[in-house]
Order: structure tokens, then C-alpha cells, then sequence
């Protein structure tokens, strides 16, 4: 009788979310594990009964920055980590949806087109994304938001080459954009370029110092003493 | 008669020149905009690349809307 009252919770949480049933249903669930902890259907019902709770939270959360959204569009932090939330749960095609719907209501608000290819590349869209970023390109060539969602995309494709041109030119437009800096470490090491890759964190790494991020720049310092340890250990 | 600086003249007439001639641009560059943006839509307006997530989400979507309203049927 226990074991159907445990799984009727766990159906009943999965569909309404009500608080107590889910605290019913962890205690017998708990309660159960300790006299059969290695029973591999009770540990999977307790993972999926955790799992539904962290699902209900993202959704809360979702709803939170929506409602953040309509009363502060021009607050872009909400945006962004709605775009993120949504893919935590699966609903990237709603913020694709929405924001190929503000380009077309608005086709000269760049913004949108930032928004858009972060949508596509959380859900790992990275064709759609590629055509998003090369339309944005013509609208705003020198937008500081659009040339780093190239960096980010050029370094999911692998291109190295464009990693580096949009980097440079973010950089030009704005020196202290340090998250292009650490793409293109990343890129120039995964290509095996590892002399560049070093170079790319020693600058990194003294523009964290100059900015007063001390303890931000230890483990960056930790990564090029790595790298110029696998430099030295290639020419032995 | 009073010799006029010819770059004097010349700018002179530039700056008439740029005040009568009303400035477009803006009315061109939405113009641009626009066909940009709706050469992007319909590029996009196609089924989702398989590699990425989007097409799971949506038939996943389709799928429990379809579970729902059989159950309610049943």
C-alpha cells in the first residue's frame, strides 16, 4: 500500500506542483531509500521527484523575468536570462518565437537580433543563429552586442579566423570587453595554437589586474601556467 | 569691389547646398533595414536545423498536447 501512496504522490506532484504533497512524498520516498538505498526504481522516482521541483522553480523564474520584461523592456539583463532560463526547460522556441516577432515589428532595433542568436545558440542552433548574426552584421556592422554573439558563434563553429577578426574589432570599439578575450584563449588553445592562446591570457590576465580583479585573475593564471607548461613539455 | 576668399565662397555654397538637400538617409536606412529583416524571416520561416534542440522541444510540445486532450477525451 506504501509503494502505490509514494508513486500517487509522485504522479500528483508531476502534474499540480502542490508544496505538500511533494514533502509527503519525499519523506516516504527518503524513508523508503533508507532501508533499500541501492534500489535503482526508488532512487530514479526520488531524482524525478527532485527533477519536477527544479522544473516548477525555472518556470517560476520564467515568469518572474517575463513579468520584469513588460515593465522594464529596456532593462536587457532580464531578457537575457529569461532567453537562459527557457532553455533550462526546454522552451528556446519561445524566445526565438517571440523575438523573430520583434524584428519584424521593429527591423531597426538591433537589440532583437542580439536577443535572437542567443536564443539560437543556447537551443545549439548554430545554422540559425550564423544567419541571424550575418543580417545584424548589416543593419549594425560596429554594434558591440552583435560582434560579440560573432566571437561566440565563430567559436562554436570552430572558425577561428573570424573568432579573431571579431574579437579585434570588438576590442577596438570597446577595450575592455574581456569576455572576447577569454573566447578567443579558449578557440586559439582548442586549435592548438597554444603560443597565441598563452599570449591572449597574459593580456587578459593583466587587464583583470589594471580593472583591480585580483582573485578574478587566479584561475586565468592558473590556466596559462598550464598552457606554457604543455609549450615547454612540446619542445623537450 | 571687394575680392571674396574663394574657399570662403566655396564653403559657403557647400553649406547652402547641404541645408536645401533634405536629408534622407534615415528613410533609406529603414528601408534597408526592413528588407534585411524580412530576408532574414523567411530564411528562418522553415523547419529548425536538426542538430540544435528547437525540434525536440516542438514535437515534445505537440506531444503532450496531444496526451492532454486524450486524456480529457478518455
Amino acid at each position: 500500500m506504501e509503494t502505490n501512496r509514494k508513486e500517487e504522490l509522485l504522479v500528483l506532484y508531476a502534474s499540480n506542483g502542490d508544496e505538500n504533497v511533494y514533502h509527503e512524498a519525499l519523506k516516504l520516498f527518503q524513508e523508503a531509500l533508507q532501508d533499500n538505498p541501492n534500489d535503482p526504481w526508488l532512487i530514479h522516482s526520488l531524482g524525478y521527484l527532485k527533477e519536477c521541483r527544479g522544473i516548477r522553480f525555472l518556470r517560476e523564474a520564467a515568469d518572474i523575468y517575463e513579468t520584469g520584461i513588460n515593465t522594464n523592456p529596456d532593462f536587457h539583463k532580464l531578457q537575457y536570462q529569461l532567453i537562459h532560463v527557457r532553455s533550462k526547460i526546454g522552451e528556446s522556441h519561445k524566445s526565438i518565437d517571440y523575438y523573430k516577432q520583434k524584428i519584424a515589428a521593429d527591423p531597426d532595433d538591433i537589440s532583437n537580433y542580439s536577443f535572437l542568436t542567443q536564443s539560437y545558440l543556447y537551443a545549439n542552433q548554430l545554422l540559425e543563429a550564423k544567419k541571424v548574426v550575418e543580417a545584424a552584421l548589416q543593419v549594425a556592422p560596429r554594434d558591440p552586442s552583435i560582434i560579440t554573439c560573432a566571437v561566440e558563434l565563430y567559436q562554436r563553429l570552430k572558425d577561428i579566423d573570424k573568432v579573431l577578426k571579431y574579437q579585434q574589432l570588438s576590442l577596438e570599439i570597446d577595450p575592455r570587453n574581456l569576455g572576447v578575450r577569454y573566447i578567443a584563449a579558449f578557440s586559439l588553445e582548442e586549435a592548438g595554437r597554444l603560443e597565441e592562446a598563452a599570449e591572449e591570457w597574459k593580456l587578459l590576465i593583466k587587464s583583470l589586474h589594471e580593472e583591480g580583479y585580483h582573485i578574478e585573475a587566479e584561475w586565468p593564471e592558473g590556466i596559462l601556467a598550464s598552457i606554457e607548461q604543455r609549450i615547454q613539455d612540446a619542445q623537450v | 569691389m571687394k575680392q571674396q576668399n574663394p574657399f570662403a565662397v566655396a564653403s559657403a555654397i557647400k553649406n547652402d547646398a547641404f541645408n536645401d538637400v533634405p536629408n534622407v538617409w534615415p528613410e533609406i536606412r529603414k528601408k534597408i533595414n526592413r528588407k534585411i529583416a524580412d530576408k532574414l524571416l523567411k530564411e528562418l520561416d522553415c523547419l529548425p536545423s536538426p542538430e540544435g534542440r528547437v525540434l525536440t522541444e516542438i514535437i515534445y510540445e505537440m506531444t503532450e498536447s496531444i496526451q492532454k486532450f486524450e486524456k480529457r477525451g478518455a
